[in-house]
């Protein structure tokens, strides 16, 4: 089930699952690389995860700057209003 | 001839505490069975594939075991072999099943790589910055012993001068044959040349040199019937085994099947005068090379350890005392 | 180098340029082949691309090894096996004595898919044998079936009883084994092995590459700014390695000899490689230095190059520093361009396209290339082949986790 629009805990949490911290440590603007050691493997489970959950889809330049918490946030609302 | 002084055990299979429970029988085991977040404490370990977490926590002891024998040995001096035939299976059956029934989109791209089960071993070298080279072995059933004489090859070649040598494997897939008794679990060895040990002041469980070689079943290029048990030549064994054994007869812990091969190779030890252990067969190559961790950590270390699989493939370790600073197997 | 020389004496192939050594080089003479979707109705993916065998081209038998029945995959590993062992003139005391080193990714995976999909709906039955969706014999329905059993197929079928070791580092596979049985040969472990590798056809392994942004919707197109990934290839290549004594014994000229190897890993990612290219530059040079030879003393390079955007530009940087500014001179040949990347067997495929350019003395030309990218500094000769000079090959293979090998093949003209 699919859901419509993106509450941003739930987004935290989902982040953090992925990289295995706890969610405090996902603030809403670590830097995913240089904070958070995310690399084009992991930013491409995130896309995965975030297309399963939420439907949208990301391209291939979006899924290179995937930056902190709140930039995902806004990406993920900004299409998920597009569609709407 | 290779030989290769083993200086670390690590083993990780249900029910077996240490490297010298590796000779228990195997209990049954249930999914949890192992610990991840004790076993491998941290971040980058929980997504692997359960086989990939067997090999590395099972390669973390063998390396403490070994007395750090990383230590002030350049990266490209280290090497690692590892022989698995199913750490992949189970994954494989879930993507594709993921790819018939919704898309590829859908995969997970943290696990897709180890569909491959070369990136087993390869996730073992990123973890101890191993970069002299790392092999992985899949022949059926013989994995495992194969990777010590792969690695040993290589050693010798001068391609490394401490090999990391170990087997994983995971539960077969629902819908796969033999998954009632397959392996599971890891076990790894550290292995290095003589004159390093003697240079490092190690000490060592024992000696081993591996050698391979093939039963043809039936008559070569002729497709062969299972029903029959078809004529397997196995003349070779009596060569095989001189080029281990030389004229001794230690004896033997066989890890045989009940396929024609497996009964020819039960067949032939009959025939040879060495006092024989049996253990069955399990789908994958961990069975002989666990079998073998736990001669060398109880001191058993006269020995022949044999395993043959349903397809051709047999491999024999002959284990020896090191010469001097051996360990004392009370003491692991 | 230590030990025994190691010659290359007999060779063989089938993949999407069809059967045997003479329509591979044929084949890579006349531009190579095409990719073409894959014929599954369940590979469900962005790009279902590969460079197939032609069908009339993959043998129906042997059909099992025992209680194992056979895929595409180990059949066209034994049709190759025997197409080597009869190039060589092996005695059958010598066939009989052989080991055999294979490179093998996938192994049986096309079996073990299809019992999958039969349950799901008619399977294409262009790839079938009979019985669709039985792993083994009905009467040995219990009996584990390995995954990876081309090696003993291959070494059943030619009734090799020296042992039958199964590689399996992806990509460079078949480059191990090929460096793995010339170290046997030379500590005299050995006179005659066989290395090679064979691959069929993976759903898993083209929807993985699909999901990694690793795979190329147009073609395999390495060097090119538009690449976008690999494209898969089938198919298998076979290489009889001999002790030099041993083919001097039997009168034997060889192809090539295979006169070093360089191995080495990363440690860095599963899937990216280490940007610097330091041990990727460590495994050519390595073995160069085993192989007796200068950079000069090279004439073509057979590169890993798969046209993935990350190889082909580490790649480049790692050829120019050890090649320097020869490197616009040097040609290579674009070997996946023409017959997809063929996983497992990939390694063999680069040591078969060596020993034949050896053999006849020039590189050919690869396909053109729309938009070379100007970050891969390399010649890539397109228009025409070019002579092959002086007389020695590299032969680079890779695999996705960071496993690096590089072998050079020198000719009888070489520098030596």
């Amino acid at each position: 089930m699919r859901n419509v629009s993106v509450d941003k805990e739930e987004l935290r949490a989902l982040v953090a699952d992925v990289l295995e911290l706890p969610v405090e440590e996902v603030t809403d603007d670590a830097d995913f690389v240089n904070d958070l050691e995310v690399d084009s493997l992991v930013a491409l489970e995130i896309a995965v995860r975030l297309e399963k959950k939420y439907g949208v889809k990301m391209t291939d330049s979006e899924l290179m700057t995937l930056s902190s918490l709140n930039w995902v946030h806004q990406l993920v609302k900004s299409k998920l209003d597009d569609a709407a | 001839m290779t030989d290769m002084v083993v200086t670390g055990l690590g083993i990780v299979v249900p029910g077996v505490a240490k490297p010298t429970q590796a000779l228990d029988p195997v209990p049954a085991h249930s999914p949890g069975w192992f610990d991840v977040a004790a076993a491998l404490p941290g971040r980058g370990y929980r997504w692997l594939p359960p086989a990939c977490q067997y090999l590395l926590a099972a390669a973390r002891s063998a390396l403490e075991d070994a007395g750090d024998p990383l230590a002030g040995l350049p990266v490209e001096r280290r090497g690692v072999v590892v022989g698995t035939n199913n750490a992949s299976m189970a994954l494989m059956d879930r993507m594709d099943r993921t790819i018939i029934d919704a898309d590829a989109a859908e995969l997970s791209p943290l696990s897709a790589p180890f569909f491959a089960m070369s990136l087993f071993a390869s996730r073992l070298s990123t973890e101890h910055r191993i970069c002299g080279f790392n092999l992985t072995v899949n022949t059926p059933r013989t994995a495992g012993l194969d990777a010590l004489q792969v690695g040993a090859r290589a050693l010798a070649a001068g391609r490394a001068e401490l090999l990391v040598a170990g087997a994983t494997e995971e539960v077969l897939p629902a819908g796969e044959p033999g998954r009632q008794a397959g392996d599971v679990g890891a076990a790894v060895l550290v292995c290095e040349p003589l004159a390093r040990v003697a240079e490092r002041g190690a000490t060592g469980y024992g000696v081993v040199r591996t050698r391979a070689a093939f039963l043809v079943p039936g008559a070569a290029g002729v497709p062969v019937s299972p029903v029959d048990v078809s004529p397997v030549d196995v003349s070779t064994m009596d060569s095989s085994w001189a080029e281990v054994c030389g004229a001794e007869s230690p004896s033997v812990e066989a890890v045989l099947d009940d396929s024609p091969v497996g009964a020819a190779v039960q067949s032939w030890l009959a025939a040879q005068r060495a006092a024989v252990t049996f253990t069955t067969a399990r789908a994958g190559c961990l069975t002989p090379l666990r079998r073998l961790v736990g001669l060398l950590a109880t001191g058993a270390v006269d020995r022949v350890v044999l395993t043959a699989g349903a397809e051709g493939n047999v491999a024999l370790t002959r284990l020896r005392p090191c010469a001097a600073n051996t360990r004392d197997p009370a003491g692991s | 180098m230590t030990g025994r020389r190691v010659l290359i004496t007999g060779l063989g192939a089938v993949c999407c340029l069809g059967t045997g050594v003479e329509a591979f080089w044929r084949g890579l003479c006349a531009g190579g082949g095409h990719a073409e979707p894959l014929a599954d109705p369940h590979a469900h993916m962005r790009s279902p691309l590969m460079y197939q065998v032609p069908l009339p081209d993959v043998p129906a038998e042997p059909r099992r090894l025992g209680h194992v029945r056979l895929g595409a995959g180990p059949r066209m590993g034994v049709a190759a096996a025997h197409e080597a062992l009869t190039d060589a003139g092996l005695d059958p005391q010598a066939r009989r004595r052989l080991s055999v080193v294979l490179g093998v990714e996938l192994g049986n995976a096309d079996m073990h898919e299809r019992r999958r999909s039969s349950a799901a709906t008619r399977v294409d039955p262009r790839r079938g044998s009979d019985e669709v969706g039985a792993l083994s014999c009905p009467e040995d329905g219990g009996r584990w079936v390995p995954l990876t059993v081309t090696a003993p197929a291959v070494a059943a079928a030619l009734g090799a009883t020296g042992g039958a070791v199964s590689l399996g580092d992806a990509c460079a596979a078949s480059g191990y084994a090929v460096g793995f049985a010339a170290d046997t040969i030379r500590a005299g472990a050995a006179d005659v092995v066989l290395a090679g590798g064979a691959e069929g056809i993976s759903r898993v392994s083209v929807g993985a590459f699909n999901r990694l942004g690793a795979a190329d919707p147009v073609r395999c197109r390495p060097f090119d700014r538009h690449r976008r990934g690999t494209v898969f290839g089938d198919g298998a290549a076979m290489l009889v390695l001999e002790s030099a004594a041993h083919a001097a014994s039997r009168g034997r000229v060889p192809y090539a000899e295979l006169g070093g190897a360089g191995w080495s890993c990363d440690a860095y990612h599963p899937t990216a490689p280490e940007p610097e290219g330091r041990q990727v530059v460590r495994a050519m040079r390595d073995g160069l230095a085993e192989a007796g030879l200068a950079p000069e003393d090279i004439g073509a390079v057979v590169p890993h190059g798969t046209g993935t955007p990350l190889n082909d530009a580490v790649e480049s940087r790692a050829l120019r520093r050890v090649f320097g500014d020869r490197c616009q001179r040097l040609p290579l040949l674009s070997l996946k361009a023409m017959i997809g990347h063929t996983g497992g067997a990939a390694g063999a495929f680069g040591c078969l396209a060596a020993a034949l350019m050896l053999r006849h003395g020039r590189v050919p030309a690869s396909p053109p290339l729309e938009d070379p990218d100007q970050e891969c500094a390399v010649f890539v000769p397109q228009q025409a082949s070019v002579p092959l000079s002086p007389s020695a090959v590299l032969v680079n293979s890779y695999a996705f986790g960071g496993n690096n090998v590089s072998l050079v093949l020198a000719g009888r003209q070489g520098p030596r």
